[in-house]
Formats: C-alpha cells, structure tokens, sequence
C-alpha cells in the first residue's frame, strides 16, 4: 500500500496548465523585422498538507502518523480559499511584469502577448509560474 | 518553536491565479509614470454574492490617469489563504502615457 | 463480475470536460473573416512533464491572417477527462476574427 502510494506521489513530478491567455495577434509578426521573447516569472509553491500526508504515510510510528494527520486538517482550515496551484509565501514575483514589457522592446512595438498560467509539481513543492511571451516588431504603431 | 514556525507559514500563504498585461501604446511609456490600484474583498467560508472590488480598483486606476491612455497595464488576481476565510486581491498596474 | 462491469461503465460514464480558464480580447466590428487555432495533448494517467504544446499559438492565428490582425480573440484551456485517472487530456483554443489592413 505504502509503495502503491510511493509510486503515486513520485509520478507527481508534473506540469499543469491553469489559465492561458492570448492578446490580439498582429500577422506582422511572420515579418522578417518581428523577434520572438519568452521571460518565466515564478516563485516556490509548497503544499504543507502534502507534506504532512507524506510523514503520515512514511512513518511507523502511529502517534507520529496521527499527529500528521491533525496538522493536515489544521492547514486545510488555516489554509482555505480558492486556489491555482500550490500556495507561495512570496507575491511581489511579478511585480517587474509591466516595467519588463515596458523596456524589452527598446524603442520598438510589443505585439502578440501570451501569458501561460502553469504549475511544475514535484512532491510537496511546486514551481509557480507566469511564462509570458511576445514579438517585438520594428516601429511604433 | 516548530508550532510558531508551522503558524507562520500557515499565515501567509497566497495562491496566486493570474497575471497578465494588455499593451494598446507603445513605446510612449517613456514620458509616462507608473500608477496602481489594488481591490481587495475578505470573504468568509465563500459567503460573498459580489465581486465589486474588482471595478473599484479599475475606478480607481481610471481616475489617475484621466486626462492619458494606461499602457502597458498589468493585471494580478491573488488570494490569500486565512483560517476559514480569505481575501481576493486584483492589482492593477500601468504607465500612464499623457 | 457484475458489479466490476457497472463500477467501469459509472467510470467511462464520468468523462468530462472542466474548463480551467477563458480571456476574451476587445471584439473588433468587422467579424466577416473567423480564424481559430487549437492545441491538444493527451495525457496518460495526467503523467506530463512539459506545457510546450501550448507555445506559439499566436504564430498559427497570425498565418491564418497574413498582413492582418487578429483581434476578438476567445482562449479557452479544458481539461478532458476520458477515464478517471487513466485517459485524460488538455485542450486549448483560441477563436478571433481576422482584421485585413
């Protein structure tokens, strides 16, 4: 039962889509003048119920797995509300977002935003990221 | 010392949902300041029948920039996690371009 | 035996389809000319070890809008769900209306 539950966890190391989103596509972005930018913003996320779950599972002794088992239940309720991912304990890692789009044309025109909302999964602790991308094209309007 | 830490770390967990930018002018932030508004709403056990913090903030943001366009403009919707409660943040962030 | 055939059916029976997200982009007034593009990946007991599939998609909306832009753009990301851990699938895509210069 332990190794089923193991092998579970372990096959966790994923990848999850939440939200993608695509602003108004310009066709001269097939130009020879557009150049392609991609530019991840992402933070830690950590599962603390998970973890207690882990110690849970991987402990022999009983009291031990039954104390997990309560510190579970407290963060679910310490814990609640909606949720995209696992929850980080740091916000500002996209705080540079509009300054970063501002500059990274220089004087030329930003075109075609994507942002991909995702979620790299491992055991307990996840990456929480914002992967953005776009086309610089030459020109101001 | 460990329960301090576990309440610490129970106490500032966000869960953040999205971020995105519209960009409409550009490159005419370089004469422009930047400007934000945040709107926020603390929600207990999901008992909320509006989401009107959301246009307050854009209100908001609108109102600084009344006589320009805002571009780039950033959007950030956030949660943070509380015992049996949370709160919903959007943040609103541009360039004011006169 | 019966019982096993009835528990699978219920769980075939419990596909679906969970919309994870959609964004809609200001909706331009000439809607003559739709452009859509669309990207899939199957996922085997939701083992998937990258999102690469959903990059460049705005270079499949901006070839079927040459010289143009593509505008009123609709992207929705569904999560579909074939058989309960097992089969499961991402989908997402985008619609718009293609704006000749």
């Amino acid at each position: 039962m332990k190794i089923t539950f193991l092998i579970l966890l372990a096959l966790q190391g994923c990848a999850f889509v939440h939200r993608h989103q695509i602003q108004n596509v310009d066709g001269d972005i097939l130009g020879p003048g557009a150049r392609r930018f991609e530019f991840l913003l992402s933070e830690m996320g950590v599962e603390l119920a998970e973890g207690a779950k882990w110690v849970s599972v991987l402990s022999t002794n009983r009291n031990t797995g039954q104390a997990a088992n309560s510190v579970a239940e407290a963060v679910a309720l310490f814990q609640m509300g909606p949720r995209t991912g696992n929850p980080v304990y740091r916000l500002d890692f996209t705080d540079k977002l509009t300054q970063e789009l501002s500059k990274i044309c220089g004087g030329g025109r930003v075109s075609s935003l994507t942002f991909l909302r995702e979620t790299n999964k491992y055991p307990v602790v996840s990456g929480e990221i914002v992967k953005v991308s776009g086309y610089c094209l030459a020109g101001t309007k | 010392m460990k329960y301090l830490a576990l309440l610490f770390l129970l106490s500032c967990a966000h869960s953040y949902h999205q971020a995105a930018t519209d960009v409409s002018l550009n490159p005419g932030y370089k004469s422009g300041r930047t400007i934000s508004a945040v709107g926020e709403q603390f929600v207990v056990l999901g008992f909320i029948n509006n989401t009107d913090y959301v246009q307050e903030a854009y209100d908001d943001l609108a109102k600084q920039c009344e006589e320009g366009t805002v571009s780039p403009l950033t959007t950030r919707y956030y949660t943070s996690l509380s015992f049996l409660s949370w709160t919903n943040y959007i943040k609103l962030e541009g360039i004011c371009v006169q | 035996m019966m019982k096993l055939l009835l528990s699978l059916a219920l769980l075939a029976a419990a596909s679906c389809t969970h919309l994870n997200s959609v964004s809609v982009t200001s909706i331009p007034k000439d809607r003559s000319q739709r452009v859509s593009a669309e990207r899939y990946k199957f996922l085997f007991l939701l083992l998937n070890f990258n999102n690469d599939f959903a990059s460049h998609m705005e270079k499949d909306l901006a070839e079927k809008c040459p010289n143009g832009k593509v505008e009123g753009i609709v992207t929705k990301t569904e999560m579909l769900t074939y058989f309960p851990l097992i089969a499961h699938a991402y989908n997402i895509r985008a619609d718009g209306y293609c704006i000749k210069k």
